[in-house]
C-alpha cells in the first residue's frame, strides 16, 4: 500500500494499465494484423505471409470494387445530407419553439430511434414490400391497380433505410448543440432588427456548426461501413464496399482481399473524420475574416447584451 | 395573429409531424405486425392474436438466441465496467503525454462501423487459429462498451468536487475507505446507467457480432439469418420484447445517469 502510495505513476499504471492491455489486445493488434494479412495471399489453403500488395491492385485494378467504394461514398454523403437535413429541423423546432416539456420531446425522438437496428430493416421491408403496408394502402386507395414491386429492393429504398439509420447519430449532436445556443442571444438579434432568416443564418448557424460536423460525419461512417441495408432492402447494383469486405470472409479463402478492402475502408474513414475539423477551421477562418472587413464589428452582439436588463 | 403567420406554423406543424411519422413508421410496424393474425404482412393488418409471441419464445433458434445474448450483455458489460472505471478515474486524475491519444484510442471502436472491429478481429483469430465463440464476441462487445464506460465517468467525475476525497482522507480515511465511503457513492449512478445502456447496445449488435459470431448464435445473428429467407412475424414478436426490455433499461437510466447530465 505504501509503495503504491508513493508512486504516482504506478497508481497510474494501476488504473490504465488494464484498459490499455485490453485496447493493445484488442483494437490496435488487430488492426496491425489487418494490414499484415491484407499484404499476404492464400496458398495451398494457408495464409502466407509474404508481403505482397498483389490485393490492393487487384482492388484498384478491378472496377468492380473501386466502382463501389465510389457508390458507398456517394450513398453515404446522401445519407449524411439527409439525416442532418431532416436533423436541424426537427432540432430547431423542440429548441426553439415547444416551450414546455421540451425533454418529453426529445426522449420521443429517441425512443422512436431506439428500436433495434435489424428490426428498422425489418420494418421497412414490411412497409415497401410487394404485400406491404404501402402497396396495400396505395390500391386499395385506388391509386395503383395492383401491388408494385418497385418500391423495395432499390437504391433508394437502401438510402430510405440508411437515413432512418442514420437519425440516431444525427440528430442527438445536433440537438445538444442546439440547446446551449442562448435564447437571448437570438432575441438580441430580431430586437437589432434582423429578419429570421439572418438570425437562423448569422447567429445559430455559426453556433451549431460543430454539432452538425459532428452529425454530419456519424451518419456517413454509419452508412459506409452498414453492410446489412444494401443485403436485405437493396438489388445487386445498390452492393457496397461493405459488403464486399464482409463476403470476402463468408466464402472460400479470400480472406487477404477482404483484409485490404477493410484497410481501404478505414482509411477513407479517417479521412472522413479529419474533415470536419479541417473544414470548421477553414469556415473559422473565412468568418472571421468577414466579421472584421465587415460594416458591423462581431463585438456588437455582447455588446449590445451588456445593456439589455437581466441579460 | 395574421393569416400569414397562422399559416406559417400550420406549415411547420405539417412538416414535423411528418418527420415523426418518418421516425416511428418502423417502430409502429413492427409492434402491430406482432399481432397480426396471418403470417403475409399486409394490409390491413388483422389484429387479433398474441399467437406470435408464443411461437416465438417456442422457438428453440430464438430461446437460444435471446440467452446467448443475455450471457454476452452481462460477461462484455462486466468486462467494460472492472476496465473502465478505473480508466475513467485515471483519465479524471492524471495527465500525462499522450493521454488525449490514449482516449481516442479507447474511442475507436465506437467511431470506427462495427464492420472494421469485426473484420479486423477477425484477421487475429484467422492467423491464429483460435476458435469462433462467445467468448470472441464478447470480446468484441466489451472493447465497444468500455468506451461507454470511460465518457460516462469523465463526465461524472470532471463535475464532482475532488476535495471531498481530501476531506475524508484529512479525517484520517486510508484510500480504501476513502474510496468506498466517499468516491463510490458518487460514481455509483454513473456506473449503473453506463451498464443499462451498455446491455441494449450489446442486446442489440450486429455488424461485429456476425464476423465473430461461432455456432451459438445470438439473437440478432438469429434474426439476421431467419431475415435472408423470409419474414415471419415472429420476429416483430421477439423485436417489441426486446425494445420493451431496452427501453425500461433506458428509463431507469434517465433515472439514474441522464438527470446527471442533464444537470450539468
Amino acid at each position: 500500500m505504501t509503495v503504491i502510495r508513493r508512486h504516482r505513476w504506478l497508481q497510474a499504471l494501476l488504473l490504465f494499465g488494464p484498459a490499455a492491455i485490453w485496447a493493445a489486445a484488442f483494437i490496435v493488434f488487430p488492426m496491425v494484423e489487418a494490414v499484415k494479412m491484407s499484404l499476404s495471399q492464400v496458398e495451398y489453403y494457408h495464409l502466407v505471409h509474404d508481403w505482397t500488395t498483389k490485393n490492393f491492385q487487384l482492388f484498384f485494378s478491378n472496377p468492380l470494387y473501386t466502382e463501389a467504394l465510389v457508390r458507398s461514398a456517394v450513398r453515404a454523403a446522401i445519407v449524411a445530407a439527409l439525416a442532418v437535413g431532416i436533423s436541424l429541423p426537427l432540432a430547431h423546432f423542440i429548441s426553439f419553439r415547444v416551450k414546455r416539456h421540451q425533454f418529453l420531446w426529445f426522449a420521443g425522438v429517441v425512443v422512436a430511434l431506439w428500436l433495434g437496428y435489424l428490426l428498422r430493416i425489418v420494418g421497412w421491408r414490411i412497409l415497401l414490400g410487394r404485400e406491404g403496408v404501402l402497396n396495400g394502402l396505395l390500391t386499395s386507395a385506388g391509386i395503383l391497380e395492383h401491388p408494385t414491386k418497385v418500391l423495395v429492393f432499390n437504391p433508394f429504398a437502401v438510402i430510405l433505410v440508411q437515413t432512418h439509420l442514420a437519425m440516431s447519430f444525427a440528430f442527438i449532436p445536433i440537438f445538444v448543440v442546439m440547446q446551449r445556443v442562448p435564447h437571448r442571444l437570438m432575441q438580441a438579434a430580431s430586437d437589432l432588427g434582423a429578419p429570421r432568416w439572418r438570425q437562423i443564418l448569422e447567429v445559430e448557424a455559426p453556433l451549431i456548426a460543430p454539432g452538425v460536423a459532428v452529425g454530419a460525419t456519424f451518419a456517413f461512417v454509419l452508412s459506409f461501413g452498414d453492410y446489412f441495408a444494401p443485403q436485405l432492402v437493396g438489388d445487386p447494383g445498390s452492393i457496397g464496399i461493405a459488403n464486399l469486405a464482409s463476403s470476402q470472409f463468408e466464402h472460400g479463402l479470400a480472406w487477404p482481399l477482404g483484409a485490404a478492402i477493410g484497410v481501404v475502408m478505414i482509411v477513407s474513414i479517417f479521412a472522413v473524420l479529419a474533415l470536419p475539423g479541417i473544414l470548421l477551421a477553414i469556415y473559422r477562418r473565412v468568418a472571421g475574416l468577414r466579421a472584421r472587413r465587415g460594416p458591423e464589428p462581431s463585438r456588437v452582439s455582447s455588446g449590445a447584451l451588456e445593456g439589455v436588463p437581466g441579460a | 395573429m395574421s393569416v400569414r403567420k397562422r399559416l406559417g406554423s400550420l406549415g411547420i406543424g405539417a412538416g414535423i409531424g411528418l418527420i415523426l411519422l418518418f421516425l416511428y413508421m418502423p417502430a409502429i410496424v413492427i409492434g402491430v405486425y406482432s399481432l397480426n393474425k396471418g403470417s403475409v404482412m399486409g394490409w390491413p393488418p388483422e389484429l387479433a392474436t398474441l399467437s406470435w409471441y408464443s411461437k416465438a419464445f417456442a422457438n428453440p433458434a430464438m430461446v437460444e438466441g435471446l440467452k446467448n445474448s443475455a450471457i454476452v450483455a452481462a460477461v462484455s458489460v462486466g468486462i467494460a465496467v472492472i476496465l473502465g472505471v478505473p480508466a475513467g478515474m485515471g483519465v479524471d486524475r492524471f495527465h500525462f503525454f499522450g493521454k488525449t491519444a490514449f482516449q481516442r484510442l479507447l474511442m475507436l471502436p465506437f467511431l470506427m462501423p462495427g464492420l472494421i472491429s469485426g473484420l479486423t478481429l477477425l484477421t487475429v483469430i484467422l492467423d491464429f487459429h483460435f476458435k469462433l465463440s462467445l467468448m470472441t464476441v464478447i470480446i468484441a462487445h466489451a472493447t465497444m462498451l468500455i468506451a461507454i464506460v470511460v465518457i460516462q465517468m469523465a463526465v461524472v467525475l470532471d463535475r464532482w468536487n475532488r476535495s471531498l476525497e481530501l476531506a475524508a482522507q484529512d479525517l484520517g480515511a486510508n484510500e480504501i475507505r476513502t474510496f468506498f465511503y466517499v468516491t463510490w457513492p458518487n460514481i455509483r449512478a454513473a456506473i449503473v446507467g453506463a451498464s443499462l445502456l451498455g446491455v441494449a447496445i450489446s442486446l442489440d449488435e450486429t455488424a461485429r457480432t456476425a464476423f465473430v459470431v461461432g455456432e451459438q448464435d445470438t439473437l440478432p445473428i438469429v434474426v439476421l439469418s431467419s431475415l435472408r429467407r423470409t419474414l415471419t412475424p415472429e420476429i416483430n414478436a421477439i423485436g417489441t420484447v426486446v425494445l420493451v426490455i431496452s427501453l425500461v433499461g433506458v428509463v431507469i437510466w434517465s433515472k439514474f445517469g441522464a438527470a446527471d447530465l442533464a444537470r450539468e
